[in-house]
């Protein structure tokens, strides 16, 4: 029996793709020091680079990760970073500090993953805090865009609906894998009241398609997963018809021309950076991104295809199918079902908030209050994507420890009876 | 730098970032296209990788004959339908009859769905008495409706063997390689209700005083899969 080896091949493939990743970092913010001659510029030429190529070389050795996920998410991160610098340096500063906490954070959860062995009392610990989480806006809160989803402290703002999307896929996972209905059911029924209460539609669908999918990825169930998606498309359709809103929302993805000086003047100037863009971009630093509102969250897709075009704009959404896909094939090689679940859980939620989001900034779908993951401004979206990032990396370096496990196993097995 | 040399620059550098982004994601897909070969490779190396052990068959019973073998995960469901971890296709079974999970150090853990029953070494199991006794260890018959399986775990897992009445190990941790004979501390299990001519009134016999395995003829069960290590516990067992 030959002993596993890590293949050099793979090694020099990581190698060659962070390599790609710290030249066009390089280059770009090189490009945007040349503009204005900004010091701040030229040191994050040299210090994005670096902290992508310790990221991906330097972390794996603290835990055993997947560097290609690592590598994935540096990037996206740091395209977030190059993109807010571009059109406003102080937002890039706050997201490179929240960068930083949110590797804190998807350590903590590799490590947590791994770690925890009995998950009962952690889950019973985290319900209650959930939903405690979830009603602090309503309390304490104030309404933004629309929706009651953020706690100011001082001049600290957060979404705890971002954070309990964490422990919703750990809760949700833990009870689906034991087959226990009720209890998912019900703490999936309360956060979806509550946020329905903070007028918080965007997270409420997230939380609603995640539960779902999982529900159908645990059971096989596809006649009560349909029975799922009619009273979700029915829920939509009361929704419509009881909030004001929601009309309006819907008549302006419909038509946003009608009124584009007013309401509709953030859905036609973001297809108007999106055809402006092109397929190779107005140029690094050119255009007028911030003539968009809220260019830095909800737009961020649109201010990407502008500056860099549209081939860039597909291959970002290509590196979050490659992160997809990746995912998807680490919770199917999970050796205990609440793994499995867990990593399947944070992969879907990944892809659904993309799709919510791109699918809103391109006018398939109306448009709703999410952030694009990794990209978006914001401490709270960006750490929670990177938890959630944290549990994949957890679930794949336990799959690994596993395989280590059967080869010893075997070769146990062999020198037994030689 | 002047706005128009900044333009100008940023134009051509349009086509450079275009091209490193199709590169990145080129990389990424190739990456995760070695990766997969790499898995398979790996996989193939391993054909038991994700499960402890095997069931054996010790009658036949629906689609099942003896000597059949069904690979045992760590975490599954036994089960009459195709789609189960373990698809025990005979009478007396369950669509989804119940579930297994091995504990490391402990054995395999089995815990029957709601209303129905199964035997470990003669001893009827039900939902309730599970969490106490529902533990199969290397050696231990497993009755599932008209079946009777012996598990075999893979050699190298640890598990203690309960105590039972009269037995001279008394929860000592065992391997599943070692051999199962009396003078290795080993007692076989005694139940009632099954016998089998070829392995005598107890199959335990068979190996009791060193004796052979009958000779039948191997067939593969649904999933089963005549793996490396199984072969090799096999012959632990004829060599005892």
């Amino acid at each position: 029996m030959t002993r596993h080896q890590p293949s050099r091949r793979l090694h020099r493939a990581a190698s060659k793709l962070s390599a790609v990743v710290m030249l066009f970092y390089f280059s770009a913010f090189l490009l945007l020091g040349l503009k204005d001659f900004a010091w701040q510029a030229f040191a994050l030429a040299l210090a994005v680079p670096a902290m992508i190529w310790l990221g991906t070389n330097f972390l794996p050795r603290l835990f055993p990760a997947d560097t290609l996920l690592l590598s994935l998410t540096n990037f996206l991160c740091a395209l977030g970073v190059l993109v807010l610098y571009d059109t406003n340096p102080t937002y890039a500063y706050h997201q490179a500090v929240y960068y930083a906490v949110g590797l804190v954070a998807m350590v903590c959860c590799v490590w947590g993953v791994r770690a925890v062995r009995r998950w009962g009392p952690a889950v019973f610990m985290l319900l209650p805090v959930s939903l405690a989480l979830l009603v602090l806006p309503l309390i304490y809160g104030k309404e933004t865009y629309g929706a009651t989803n953020w706690i100011y402290i001082g001049n600290l703002s957060a979404q705890p609906s971002e954070l309990v999307k964490v422990s919703l896929i750990l809760i949700v996972s833990y009870f689906m894998s034991r087959r226990l209905f009720i209890p998912w059911l019900l703490f999936a029924v309360a956060c979806l009241g509550i946020l329905m209460l903070q007028r918080d539609l965007g997270t409420a669908l997230l939380y609603y398609g995640v539960t779902l999918l999982l529900y159908f990825a645990s059971s096989g169930n596809l006649l009560m997963t349909g029975v799922g998606l009619v009273g979700g498309a029915g829920a939509a359709v009361l929704g419509y018809r009881m909030f004001a809103h929601v009309k309006k929302r819907v008549a302006l993805w419909r038509n946003p021309w009608a009124d584009y000086e007013n309401a509709g003047y953030q859905i036609v100037q973001g297809l108007m950076a999106l055809a402006s863009g092109g397929l190779i971009g107005v140029g690094l630093g050119l255009g007028s991104p911030r003539t968009i509102p809220v260019y830095h969250t909800d737009y961020i897709f649109a201010v990407i295809c502008e500056q860099f075009g549209l081939i860039f704009g597909l291959c970002v959404l290509a590196m979050y199918l490659a992160i997809l896909w990746r995912g998807s094939t680490i919770a199917m090689a999970a050796r205990h079902a609440f793994h499995g679940l867990v990593a399947m859980g944070a992969t879907l939620m990944i892809g659904l908030q993309t799709f919510v989001i791109i699918g809103g900034v391109i006018k398939l779908i109306p448009l709703t209050g999410v952030t694009m993951p990794f990209v978006s401004y914001g401490g709270s979206s960006l750490l929670s994507s990177m938890a959630l990032i944290g549990l994949i990396q957890g679930v794949a370096s336990i799959n690994e420890d596993d395989l280590r496990e059967d080869l010893r196993l075997a070769t146990d097995g062999e020198e037994a009876f030689e | 730098m002047k706005d128009e040399l900044y333009t100008v620059l940023a134009l051509g550098m349009r086509y450079w970032f275009t091209l490193l982004g199709v590169l990145i994601v080129w990389r990424a897909f190739h990456w995760l296209r070695r990766d997969r070969h790499e898995k398979h490779r790996r996989l193939r190396q391993l054909p038991d990788a994700g499960m402890v052990g095997e069931f054996v068959s010790l009658n036949d019973a629906g689609d099942m004959t003896v000597d059949d073998t069904l690979p045992v995960p760590r975490e599954g469901v036994l089960g009459k339908l195709y789609s189960c971890d373990v698809p025990v296709l005979c009478d007396g079974v369950a669509k989804y009859h119940l579930d297994l999970v091995y504990e490391d150090g402990l054995g395999l853990r089995v815990k029957p769905r709601r209303g129905l029953t199964c035997r470990i070494n003669g001893e009827e199991l039900t939902r309730a008495g599970a969490a106490r006794n529902g533990v199969l260890v290397h050696g231990d018959v497993l009755q599932v409706g008209d079946a009777a399986l012996r598990l075999r775990l893979f050699a190298g897992l640890k598990f203690r063997r309960p105590a039972r009445k009269g037995a001279e190990s008394r929860g000592r941790e065992r391997t599943a390689d070692e051999p199962m004979t009396p003078a290795s501390g080993w007692q076989p299990s005694r139940y009632d209700g099954f016998s089998d001519p070829a392995w005598g009134e107890n199959p335990a016999d068979a190996f009791r005083d060193g004796g052979e395995a009958p000779q039948k003829k191997r067939k593969s069960g649904a999933k089963g899969v005549k793996s490396a290590r199984s072969a090799k516990n096999s012959e632990g067992g004829e060599r005892a």
